[in-house]
């Protein structure tokens, strides 16, 4: 009995498999499935090429990469949030505080972990965390996705992003959250976000918002096809 | 091993070798270090300086002022300007506009950025209401260049400028004086010529 | 012939012991799919290595066609997009790779967290597990830039604007960010470095890391 066969033999006994080949080639079975898929879906669907960056192009709302989505739409929110609570001094708590904080929560999680269980059922603790993890990354990446298809892609509503988006927000998108609205009376207030302004204002209500703005809303000059635009498109945010 | 250690009090030989080791990694490290940091961390200290750029001549820009307004009181014109735009290495030709107007006496001039302080568009002036509009969204400031209304943060930014050989030169700026940052001090427009 | 080419080569670099300890070390059974269907699980981090390995590839290839300057950046990808054979689709690995990564590296460690594998003695490799997300997300945020378009520039202005927060040296270290004042040449060629050059570098010395401490200390499990 030679060498290999005799240490093939020893391995089946104790039911494992030595690394090379037998364990590799499963393991790259399932990496070929992977680049697999990577290959044919980059034969059809390519990414898209924008316009050259044009810096003076101060109304383009960027999008991230799908994976940043819920970091930008958290900051959007958290930020609209942190503006009305008055917080704005604070603002490197939001801004700097909580990402330091997510990422170190992260590096502690074996030192949080004090279970001497291994099934998550009985890790209450991580399994908490695991599911404010995940419905913290659904909800702000669904969130941003809904923000951008609603007022950047879609035709009709990017009337919103570029004239209303840089005061107002809807759910996170857009809007400026620094207080620099300023009053005729001298006042300085924050803009109001639309994201459930239907269920605020009648149509009747929005349009005569924007055609006579008033508390301190500029007069947008709005042409009449734009109004005609936007009137159903906010009355239908509740 | 602690031991043998506690008994020999003071640097072995090899004590002396691992920290002579140390010190000579530390010393090669920060030599490397220097220049590769530093290079990586010089736009900190970096400090723009502003680009001086000419509007025209002294006299025509005076008489054009004075022209646009009436009864011989200068009022606000647009002074287009050309000049190169340089992103570090990279240059590109550019052209912008100021803001121009004529208030006589030693100061002679007063000279406004037409950057909307809200989000960089160009304002309008718009000379019946005496008043600087953004097409963007709204503000409105006034001939002096305060933000009366509207989203704008801060009044628009004022230029320095300067005299040489009967041209008018205006500095470029990264960081503007904005208007009401003079006028606290002085009830009169800020005279920002230099000398 | 074959076999007497290789004894003559590992007779002077001595490699094999090192081979054999590689290849001969037992794999356990519950990490493998022909034992149990559910084992694979474990190819996960595998397979993201795997990926990581095309990246490497497909970057190594794009950069005969980029150039990291913002006048020619934008131009020189739509001429790889356009006029190169199968430029668009070595693009398109690039690009989708990336998020393939993303996924796989989230299940990876879904994985980990799932079974409880970073507990004692794997607490270190968790630590470095996630600092290699965070590059993973860096050669995102880096990457992004690199085509010089509107969402690239855009993007990116939001991005880095993030560190101006951080506590007293803010300001500064947004300079040193996007190398200057504002977004613009310096900052292309900042991340372009950083995505091609340092990321990369970082990235293998703690891929090391990581499979060396998973030698050392084992698959983890059964359960």
């Amino acid at each position: 009995m030679s060498d290999h066969e005799h240490k093939a033999k020893e391995y089946q006994a104790k039911g494992v498999v030595p690394f090379w080949p037998e364990h590799f080639l499963k393991e790259l079975g399932v990496g070929l499935v992977a680049v697999a898929v990577l290959f044919v879906f980059s034969l059809f669907v390519h990414p898209i090429l924008g316009h050259v960056a044009d810096p003076a192009d101060w109304a383009y709302q960027p999008a991230p990469d799908w994976y940043f989505y819920w970091v930008q739409n958290f900051f959007d929110v958290g930020g609209h949030y942190w503006s009305i609570l008055h917080l704005v001094k604070f603002d490197w708590v939001l801004m700097f505080g909580a990402p330091i904080l997510g990422v170190s929560a992260l590096y502690m999680v074996p030192f949080i972990d004090r279970y001497p269980e291994r099934r998550l059922l009985k890790r209450p603790l991580m399994l908490g965390m695991l599911m404010f993890g995940m419905l913290f990354f659904g909800y702000f990446t669904t969130n941003g996705v809904y923000a951008h298809n609603r007022l950047i892609i879609r035709e009709p509503y990017s009337i919103f992003a570029t004239s209303c988006a840089t005061c107002h927000s809807i759910k996170g998108l857009g809007g400026n959250n620094r207080g620099v609205m300023k009053t005729p009376t001298g006042q300085w207030t924050y803009p109001p976000s639309l994201s459930h302004v239907g269920s605020i204002l009648s149509p009747a209500q929005i349009r005569s918002q924007l055609e006579n703005p008033q508390d301190g809303m500029p007069q947008l000059n709005l042409p009449p096809a734009a109004i005609k635009d936007l009137v159903p498109f906010l009355a239908h945010l509740k | 091993m602690a031991g043998k250690k506690s008994q020999k009090a003071g640097w072995t030989r090899r004590d002396f070798f691992n920290w002579t080791l140390n010190l000579v990694m530390g010393v090669i490290t920060i030599l490397v270090a220097i220049p590769a940091v530093g290079a990586a961390v010089s736009p900190a200290f970096h400090k723009a300086a502003p680009v001086w750029v000419n509007l025209g001549a002294q006299l025509g820009l005076q008489q054009s002022s004075i022209q646009a307004g009436s009864g011989g009181v200068g009022t606000v014109v647009k002074a287009p300007y050309s000049y190169v735009e340089v992103d570090h290495w990279a240059k590109f030709p550019a052209s912008d506009y100021a803001y121009l107007r004529y208030i006589g006496g030693a100061c002679a001039f007063y000279i406004l950025s037409p950057i909307c302080t809200h989000l960089g568009c160009h304002v309008n002036w718009i000379q019946a209401d005496n008043q600087f509009y953004c097409p963007c969204h709204g503000s409105v400031y006034t001939v002096d260049g305060l933000n009366v209304s509207g989203p704008a943060p801060l009044p628009l930014g004022v230029f320095r400028w300067k005299v040489v050989a009967n041209a008018v030169w205006v500095a470029r700026e990264s960081t503007f004086t904005h208007a009401h940052q003079r006028s606290a001090k002085a009830p009169k427009e800020p005279c920002l010529k230099e000398a | 012939m074959y076999t007497r080419i290789v004894r003559w080569i590992d007779e002077r670099l001595m490699v094999s012991p090192l081979w054999r300890d590689m290849a001969d070390h037992p794999v356990p059974a519950h990490v493998n799919p022909s034992e149990r269907v559910s084992a694979f699980v474990y190819c996960f981090g595998g397979v993201t290595f795997l990926l990581i390995i095309a990246q490497f590839v497909t970057g190594m290839f794009l950069t005969m066609y980029y150039v990291p300057d913002i006048i020619n950046s934008y131009n020189s990808t739509k001429y790889l997009m356009h006029h190169v054979l199968f430029g668009q689709q070595l693009l398109s690995m690039h690009n989708w790779g990336s998020s393939l990564i993303i996924i796989m590296v989230t299940l990876h460690m879904l994985r980990i967290y799932w079974m409880g594998a970073y507990k004692k003695p794997r607490e270190l490799n968790w630590i470095v597990g996630v600092t290699l997300l965070l590059i993973v997300l860096g050669f995102g945020f880096t990457g992004y830039l690199l085509p010089w378009d509107e969402k690239a520039y855009f993007a990116t202005q939001v991005g880095v604007s993030f560190t101006k927060y951080v506590p007293f040296i803010g300001p500064a270290l947004l300079k040193v960010v996007s190398g200057g004042s504002k977004i613009g040449a310096a900052t292309l060629t900042r991340f372009f470095a950083i995505h091609v050059l340092f990321l990369p570098a970082l990235l293998i010395v703690l891929l090391g890391l990581h499979f060396l401490m998973i030698r050392r200390q084992g698959i983890s499990g059964p359960y």
